[in-house]
């Protein structure tokens, strides 16, 4: 079995907001690539918003609905004199730009949640040992995102985790010893499992891999807590 | 206020919904009260519930409807509907804000999260579909079983952190949501969709 499922609970907590940011990209990754996760998250999100016109609702003050229309008409005043401004970020192209165009197709062809980060990052691949490039796209509260790159007959040594890794074939496909994972696969491996995934001959494969830190449910309890200043909120 | 009637309680179905955001992105302010009115005091419950004091609830639930007004020009119901959209604002906007210390993870003024795969034209209808199928699933579900989908939901708890805010043992936990899910997938699941 190479399409591992994440479990019911992860669905509605990424709908809740309360995974850490590199379980997102995880989880929408997956769901660029599978249309039943694409599926099982939307219907999550779903949920939610049903949830939220059942809310029972809590008046605002007097006048709340004024207020908000004043800054609309302070916005329409502003929009008329200056024209809208264009808010496109040329950043990324910019620093898309400035990469070898053979490591930019490669990254052009990712989903585009991971296709984004990488090129944000602009594709700063890191030597991990013979054959294997490795590129930190986000780490938050000790979950972290990368992908690894892996030429063709190589793998990542034999290696065992802090904690729960997650890692989604994007392109190629690799044999961790036990099964073969290709695009869209998902292997979950627990802190005591060692692996060694190695790529297929002819062709690279590129995988996001995903470590989520100690607390897989960050919860949302402390989020004004962090909010106002970094109080111990979880 | 004094232009405007607010009637909270008026139960809004899902077209009425999603026509007043797509009135609202023609600058249609009469269209965006009544939106304000039906979801404003709605998220604002929502953040109350998430431990937000009522201030900052307040300031968050103006700077969502003030995100709904803005953006309401990419709203397209055939991807979601009106409350589902709404509900990713708020939700952006609440991880945003606690996460403002390190780099924010999320756009807060970018709703659709969710990168869409490519859909088949004659999926068109599909999301709207399924939309009204989770409202009519929810609305026969016991008190019970919705404030669990609510800890799951809005709180992201999993199943053992609700059984130990309720003190319930996990396999109750489990086999409630477990009803309510049965429920909302015989829903989901049901013939031509």
């Amino acid at each position: 079995m190479t399409h591992q499922s994440l479990g019911d609970e992860i669905f509605s907590a990424y709908a809740s907001g309360a995974l850490s940011g590199p379980m997102r990209l995880l989880l929408d990754t997956q769901a660029a690539l599978d249309p039943q996760v694409f599926e099982l998250c939307s219907d999550a999100e779903r949920i939610a918003g049903v949830l939220l016109t059942a809310m029972a609702p809590a008046p605002l003050r007097p006048g709340a609905m004024d207020d908000l229309f004043a800054i609309l008409d302070t916005e329409a005043a502003a929009a008329g004199e200056a024209g809208p401004s264009q808010m496109v970020n040329h950043d990324s192209a910019r620093k898309a730009a400035k990469l070898a165009s053979q490591s930019l197709d490669e990254l052009l062809v990712l989903p585009e949640p991971v296709r984004d980060l990488a090129l944000e990052a602009a594709g700063n691949w890191q030597f991990a040992g013979p054959g294997v490039r490795i590129m930190e796209l986000m780490r938050e509260d000790g979950a972290k995102a990368e992908l690894i790159r892996l030429e063709p007959g190589h793998g990542v040594p034999r290696h065992s985790h802090d904690c729960k890794e997650f890692t989604l074939v994007l392109c190629g496909a690799f044999h961790d010893g036990l099964a073969r994972y290709g695009k869209g696969d998902l292997s979950v491996a627990d802190p005591d499992i060692e692996h060694k995934p190695v790529a297929e001959a002819g062709e690279v494969c590129i995988a996001l891999a995903v470590t989520d830190g100690p607390l897989a449910f960050t919860g949302p309890l402390g989020w004004v807590q962090r909010a106002l200043g970094g109080m111990t909120g979880s | 206020m004094a232009d405007f009637k607010i009637r909270t309680d008026v139960p809004q179905g899902r077209e009425t919904l999603d026509a007043l955001v797509e009135e609202t992105a023609r600058q249609n302010r009469a269209a965006f009260a009544t939106l304000f009115n039906f979801f404003a005091p709605r998220v604002k419950s929502y953040l109350l519930r998430l431990n937000a004091d009522d201030a900052l609830a307040e300031e968050i639930a103006q700077e969502v409807m003030l995100t709904v007004w803005r953006k309401a020009h990419q709203f397209d119901r055939t991807q979601a509907s009106a409350s589902t959209w709404i509900f990713r604002i708020a939700r952006n906007k609440r991880i945003d804000i606690a996460r403002r210390a390190s780099k924010p993870a999320l756009d807060p003024d970018e709703p659709s999260l969710l990168p869409e795969p490519e859909i088949a034209p004659d999926e068109a209808t599909h999301a709207s579909a399924r939309d009204l199928r989770v409202q009519a699933a929810l609305k026969g579900l016991p008190a019970e079983q919705l404030s669990l989908l609510q800890l799951a939901f809005f709180d992201g708890l999993s199943h053992s952190e609700i059984a130990e805010r309720l003190a319930l043992p996990l396999g109750t936990v489990k086999s409630r949501l477990r009803l309510a899910f049965d429920k909302l997938r015989k829903h989901l699941d049901a013939d031509d969709l």
